[in-house]
């Protein structure tokens, strides 16, 4: 009888025949632990409700059925042909590990960066999965099983330390199965600014992505991601935030390409006067699939989440919008907004967009709008009307339509680089 | 300049403009007048070219060339403005911002150097003064929360801009209290020369008062009913369009 193996026996075999399981410490507890969790929740089919246009499961088999990762492979990596050139802190993850080695950290003021692994673990096991109990799913079990040189910001209280920008390179002759993984700590009265994007080479990728972020009071964070990839490659990135009492995070998400990308945001506020600003932006076309879920949990009194993403969906893409609100019983005077608005430039474009409110406090503002229009003809004309050839017209209302989702961009090289991408893509 | 030949056009299966004539040469001012939908701004979208409208027959010459083969980009480089009616609102899009590409697009065309930011500005201060418009006005989104007055002052800001051979101005007296008319008014008056025309469609002879046509047209049902000199605008002003319905339909008879 011919046995049919699961996705999670292959991760599971995979797992026990790389050197991971090999050193005999708290961290392979942790990660044998891991791994157990992710086999006895199984990465999601289609039929769960939180995967059901995102078939992503199916995509990994099929990924690796083409073959495996090749571990052998050593990447050639020019670090100068893609940073920033600014200043700043420039770290760099090759095929999902963080390389002190290849990273030009020299401006520290303020930060510790660690490189987690099997000598400096120790250090992390209180604070590592802090961020993603509450979301705690197969994907994060999955991560914790196999990441391997994980990256720990921390950022000593009352500084506000040179700008972090973290590169996600990507490179091998076959498959590249990566397991990034990230915490960012940062303390009372602190404030931290984070660009991340991904820079592909050669191969298929599928990037499991983890980033845990933990803001202590009165800590501020920024985190840019610019998710523009490469047509074979897949993400799926998690991104789990606790914040306290009168701390600030905002997260402005972009994505321009990729075969499929899942986003999952989860925001947990903690304490009291918390705010919390969510804009995103999609611009889609081909066969790109991406799928932003996103989850702000406002448990306590006197605080302000604000959520705006804005969709481009073009020739047979597919856009995906989940946006939880919870307001727990005694979140009293908490103002939760969400906005969801979309332009399909095709009919082969699809566009799924749910909001979900779940609000159990009396005293609250919330609101809610999702829509999904075309572009407006009388202003096509209007602006034709005026000289304006018939793409231009398009793409200065497009281009109109997702400047609002760039207001909180604050590193104006990635500013820039974006306003960039979106009129290059609109012309 | 434009001669309309027995113009057809229309909308939805819905015949709109029955047999429209019309001959308007350059330094001339036209008026075209007649009652609610007797296909007034129907005329001017399809002269402007609203893809909407259908030309079931007749044809339209502008400077020898069939105009009906341009795009509307093509008609405004080639001279033609059309004031709105309604003046659509542009959110995130300023009047300057579109119309410094717009602008250099129209020059191009023209075999004309583009303007750099300096001259565009400087362009832009001179004409803000014919229509007394404010430059925050035209940095704010194109018509959101503008009044009226400031929506009909904008366009002829544009015109201003764009310098057209021929002007089509729908209504834009409509809405317009005495000052605003009086510079909407001055501001088309200065613009006009002996090489370029106007066509100012209204209801009201008011309009007339400030420019003065040297033609005026009621469009009634699709088709131009009767033309005359400017003394036809007070005629119709006096004795309302119940005559020249009784006309028409006498006619029919
Ligand atoms: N988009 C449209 N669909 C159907 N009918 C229209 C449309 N636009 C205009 N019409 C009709 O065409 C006729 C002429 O309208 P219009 O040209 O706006 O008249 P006017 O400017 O003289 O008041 C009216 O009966 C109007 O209802
Ligand atoms: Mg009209």
């Amino acid at each position: 009888m011919e046995e049919t193996l699961t996705l999670e026996d292959v991760i599971s075999a995979a797992y026990h025949g790389s050197s991971i399981s090999k050193p005999d410490s708290i961290l392979k507890n942790f990660k044998e632990t891991a791994l157990s969790e992710m086999e006895a929740m199984g990465l999601p089919h289609k039929k769960h409700e939180e995967y059901k246009y995102t078939p992503i499961r199916k995509v990994i088999e099929k990924m690796l059925q083409t073959g495996d990762a090749d571990n052998e492979y050593i990447p050639n990596v020019d670090v100068s042909s893609f940073v920033y050139q600014v200043e700043g802190n420039h770290l760099i993850f090759v095929n999902g590990e963080f390389r002190p080695d290849l990273s030009i950290i020299n401006i520290t003021d303020g930060l510790e960066i660690t490189k987690i692994d099997e000598s400096s673990f120790k250090e992390f096991g209180e604070v590592i999965n802090k961020a993603s109990d509450q979301s705690y799913n197969a994907f994060t079990a999955w991560n914790s099983a196999m990441f391997q040189n994980g990256l720990s910001i921390e950022v000593a209280k009352k500084t506000n330390p040179a700008p972090i920008f973290i590169y996600h390179f990507y490179q091998s002759e076959s498959l590249v199965l990566s397991h990034p993984r990230i915490l960012v700590s940062v303390e009372s009265s602190a404030a931290v600014d984070i660009t991340e994007k991904s820079i592909f080479t050669n191969g298929q990728v599928f990037s499991n992505n983890v980033t845990e972020v933990l803001l202590q009071q009165n800590a501020k964070m920024s985190l840019t991601k610019l998710q523009n990839h490469d047509e074979q490659s897949v993400l799926h990135d998690g991104v789990h935030v606790r914040q306290a009492r009168d701390s600030r995070f905002d997260i402005n998400t972009f994505s321009f390409a990729g075969k499929m990308i899942r986003n999952n945001l989860n925001i947990s506020l903690d304490d009291e006067n918390c705010e919390t600003n969510m804009h995103g932006l999609y611009l889609l076309n081909g066969t790109t699939h991406v799928d932003n879920h996103t989850a702000v949990d406002h448990k306590k009194p006197h605080s302000l989440s604000n959520e705006l993403y804005k969709g481009i969906v073009d020739g047979k893409a597919k856009a995906v919008f989940n946006g939880k609100i919870f307001v727990r019983p005694g979140a009293q005077q908490t103002n939760a907004f969400q906005s969801n608005n979309n332009v399909s430039l095709s009919e082969g474009a699809t566009i799924n967009t749910k909001p979900q409110l779940e609000i159990w406090a009396d005293d609250v503002k919330c609101s809610h709008g999702c829509t999904i229009g075309q572009l407006d003809e009388e202003a096509i004309f209007y602006l034709r009307a005026r000289g304006l050839d018939e793409v231009s017209a398009k793409a200065m209302l497009l281009n109109a339509f997702a400047e609002e989702t760039l207001q909180n961009v604050t590193q104006e090289v990635v500013n820039s680089e974006i306003t960039e991408m979106i009129s290059n893509r609109l012309q | 300049m434009l001669k309309i030949t027995d113009l057809h056009a229309s909308i939805e299966d819905k015949q709109i403009l029955q047999g429209i004539n019309l001959e308007v040469n350059a330094g001339e001012v036209h008026a075209i007048m007649g009652p609610n939908g007797s296909g007034k701004s129907t005329l001017a979208s399809v002269l402007a070219g609203r893809e909407d409208y259908e030309v079931t027959n007749g044809s339209i010459s502008y400077f020898e060339k069939d105009l009906l083969e341009f795009g509307p980009e093509e008609r405004a480089r080639e001279g033609i403005f059309l004031a709105f009616q309604y003046p659509v609102e542009i959110p995130g899009v300023s009047t300057t911002n579109f119309l410094k590409t717009a602008l250099n697009q129209v020059r191009e065309y023209r075999g004309e150097k583009a303007l750099d930011a300096v001259s565009f500005l400087k362009l832009m201060k001179e004409k803000m003064k014919l229509v007394e418009i404010d430059q925050a006005l035209l940095s704010r989104s194109l018509n959101e929360g503008f009044s009226g007055g400031e929506k009909k002052r904008n366009e002829i800001f544009q015109m201003a801009m764009l310098e057209p051979k021929l002007s089509i101005l729908d209504e834009t007296d409509s809405g317009l209290d005495i000052d605003a008319l009086r510079i909407v008014a001055n501001g088309v008056n200065t613009l006009k020369s002996k090489d370029n025309a106007t066509i100012v469609v209204t209801h009201y002879q008011r309009l007339l008062d400030y420019i003065v046509p040297d033609f005026v047209h009621v469009l009634y049902q699709g088709q131009i009913v009767k033309s005359g000199d400017k003394s036809l605008a007070l005629e119709l002003e006096e004795k309302g369009y119940d005559w020249i319905k009784e006309e028409v339909a006498a006619h029919a008879l």
